[in-house]
């Protein structure tokens, strides 16, 4: 991995040709191409604006919606146009029994996405969902990296028979298909509550989520990431390192781990990506973020019964997933055209 | 192989007998059952036993004289219910292979051919917005408009309710039936499809062999059909068999639960969310069965297709 891109410098037809000083080193060349890239640029600017409208959930559900979001509000009613109407009415369609919610009123004000079975305005939970789902991810993803890196690094570069001992168990964890494995641990976890030793986490803590779906993808991350240390192993810098007598862990801390850093960064939003979706897909089986916490997810099962009536409670959570989840895509990307540009490491 | 069989079943039983703080007969006795309960449902289930010869005893019941009775539905056989369930699996994950493959397969071609216009970006972005939609979402809202919303317009009047049918009853009815699933389950395999090959195939034109092919005078479609592309192809078919070993094991129960498909995958759900430790092990052996096997297939076959690794 050189970094300058030596460029000539232009000289008159009679001097001899010069060199021109070093342009941008790695980094700064690719946030220079980061930069420049408008699609990341935006998917950028729409992860800011989502993370902060839902950083801004109690303010809308105090001033905007004027609902408590995780209250049921069955006998509530609010103001369309001057009148009162009932939050949930009776159902005009199929029997006539049982009652529907209040549909999207379509305004800056309570329930513009409509209310759910308890009579809860949907955006508000909506908001507060985003935070959670968002949480979740990133926190999920944070921990997925540093194992994976962890073990990445210790498996590729001490080699022998640690790295045959990890690879064997990174294999046992892949070979489980991966829902399969988050559900099951979640199940039990969720019923049975997780305490080793000291560390108590009761069944709806945010912890199961993030800490089931961080380990779960450890071995796709992890691989690829032993790959590249594999191969850096044997590269002339860290040969000439060793040569010289530089203490193993020192080469591992000064040569490998910065360029296996850039690796790691490609993989983030990615990563995040795909845990936004599966813990949407836990919540949705009852199996991740647990009532009367909301996540994106939650809400899209909350409104599974109500798909045929008021299909916008079920709807406009997956809009949310879909947007991030793009947004993320996209924006990894950007980063890997930026900081792999052969794409050495393709993730999917 | 064998080994990775055994460790995840032994793994998957540890996290269902074994995790700090479970106990299984009080799951199965139930919330409010007295110490006297939970003692005999104990002593009947055998969980008084040591884990090892628990597990041993479920191993043999399963596999070896394969009377494995369900520990929620009394009486419940464990594998003729997964027998049952496999042929609707196995009909979902084909018809959705067949249209992920085709599919996946011209779109990557065609963004490549057509790198960098619209027709590229567009493919593009359909692909990303595909991967990003979670699949059941995509299912309800298939269903919310061909069920309910436009059910009756003509485009969608022949959707039949969610369920499956079987082959032998109405192949007709067998296809109405499976349609709509399939195309939800291949949304998401075509975009990461497209965006793989299409990534592959632009690698690969960058290659010698592709500038000699333009040098012999083929055709831009001919090098990229007939040289580039089975090149690309390579990672392409080894991620395929992958996902459709993961699928066929029950990789979709998504899928499967959104549209009312008694599959594998919905079984598996059903056996985890009741916590019927017999059928849970029973479902994630299946699963795991097929994730190995196909893991070696795939291995197998790269060897055959890329002669460079056999030399290794």
């Amino acid at each position: 991995m050189s970094g300058a891109e030596q460029g000539y410098a232009r000289v008159g037809w009679d001097e001899p040709a010069r060199l021109a000083p070093p342009a941008l080193g790695y980094w700064a060349g690719a946030l220079r191409k980061l930069l420049r890239n408008r699609s990341a640029l935006f998917s950028f600017a729409v992860l800011v604006l989502i993370v902060l409208a839902c950083a801004a959930a109690p303010y809308y559900a105090r001033d905007v919606s004027h609902t408590d979001p995780f209250a049921s509000n069955v006998g509530g009613s609010t103001m369309v146009g001057g009148k009162s109407v009932d939050v949930l009415q009776q159902a005009t369609n199929g029997f006539g029994l049982g009652l529907t919610p209040v549909g999207p009123l379509w305004r800056f004000g309570p329930y513009a996405l409509g209310a759910d079975d308890q009579g809860r305005d949907v955006a508000a939970r909506l908001l507060y969902g985003g935070r959670n789902s968002l949480l979740i991810g990133a926190a999920s993803t944070a921990i997925c990296l540093a194992l994976a890196t962890l073990t990445g690094l210790v498996a590729g570069f001490f080699g022998g028979l640690v790295d045959r001992v990890i690879s064997i168990f990174l294999d046992i964890l892949w070979a489980f298909p991966i829902y399969l494995l988050a559900i099951s641990l979640s199940i039990v976890l969720i019923n049975e509550s997780l305490g080793i030793g000291p560390i108590q986490l009761n069944g709806s803590s945010l912890a199961l989520p993030i800490l089931i779906i961080g380990v779960v993808y450890v071995p796709y991350v992890a691989r690829p990431i032993r790959g590249q240390v594999l191969s850096l192993r044997n590269s002339e810098f860290v040969l000439a390192a060793t040569g010289l007598g530089v203490p193993r862990l020192r080469i591992l801390w000064r040569d490998v781990l910065p360029n296996v850093f850039s690796t790691v960064i490609v993989f983030a939003p990615l990563m995040m990506a795909l845990n936004i979706l599966t813990e949407a897909a836990l919540s949705f089986l009852s199996v991740g973020v647990q009532p009367p916490a909301a996540s994106w997810g939650t809400i899209i099962r909350d409104g599974e019964d109500l798909l045929y009536t008021r299909p916008m409670v079920a709807i406009a959570p997956g809009i949310a997933i879909v947007l991030t989840v793009l947004a993320l895509n996209i924006l990894g990307d950007g980063l890997r055209d930026a900081l792999d540009p052969r794409a050495k490491l393709r993730v999917g | 192989m064998l080994f990775v069989l055994v460790g995840i079943s032994a793994t998957v039983f540890l996290i269902f007998f074994a995790t700090p703080g479970a106990d299984p007969a009080a799951r199965i006795a139930g919330r409010n059952a007295t110490p006297e309960t939970v003692a005999a449902v104990r002593k009947e289930f055998g969980l008084d036993k040591p884990l090892p010869v628990q597990y041993a005893m479920m191993m043999d019941h399963l596999l070896v004289t394969q009377d494995l009775t369900s520990f929620v539905n009394r009486g419940e056989k464990i594998v003729p219910e997964i027998v049952e369930a496999a042929p609707v699996t196995l009909s979902l994950v084909l018809g959705a292979a067949v249209i992920w493959v085709v599919f996946g397969v011209v779109v990557g071609l065609v963004a490549a051919a057509f790198k960098d216009t619209l027709i590229d970006r567009g493919l593009m972005v359909g692909s990303l917005i595909g991967v990003s939609m979670p699949v059941f979402w995509l299912g309800e809202v298939v269903n919310l408009l061909t069920q309910s919303r436009l059910h009756g317009t003509f485009f969608f009047a022949w959707v039949p309710a969610l369920g499956y049918v079987p082959l032998r009853q109405s192949p007709l009815g067998w296809f109405a039936a499976l349609v709509l699933p399939w195309i939800t389950l291949a949304v998401l395999y075509i975009g990461i499809y497209g965006r793989v090959l299409r990534a592959n195939l632009i690698e690969a034109l960058n290659e010698d062999y592709i500038r000699t092919a333009r040098a012999k005078g083929l055709s831009d479609w001919q090098v990229l059909t007939r040289h580039a592309l089975r090149c690309s192809l390579i990672s392409f078919v080894t991620m395929f068999g992958l996902d459709f070993g993961a699928l066929v094991g029950g990789g979709a129960l998504l899928t499967e639960v959104v549209f009312g498909l008694q599959g594998v995958g919905a079984l598996t759900y059903r056996a985890l969310e009741d916590l019927d430790l017999p059928m849970i092990m029973a479902t994630v052996i299946y699963a795991s069965f097929f994730v190995v096997v196909s893991n070696a297939a795939v291995d197998i076959l790269y060897a055959a297709i890329d002669p460079r690794v056999r030399e290794r």
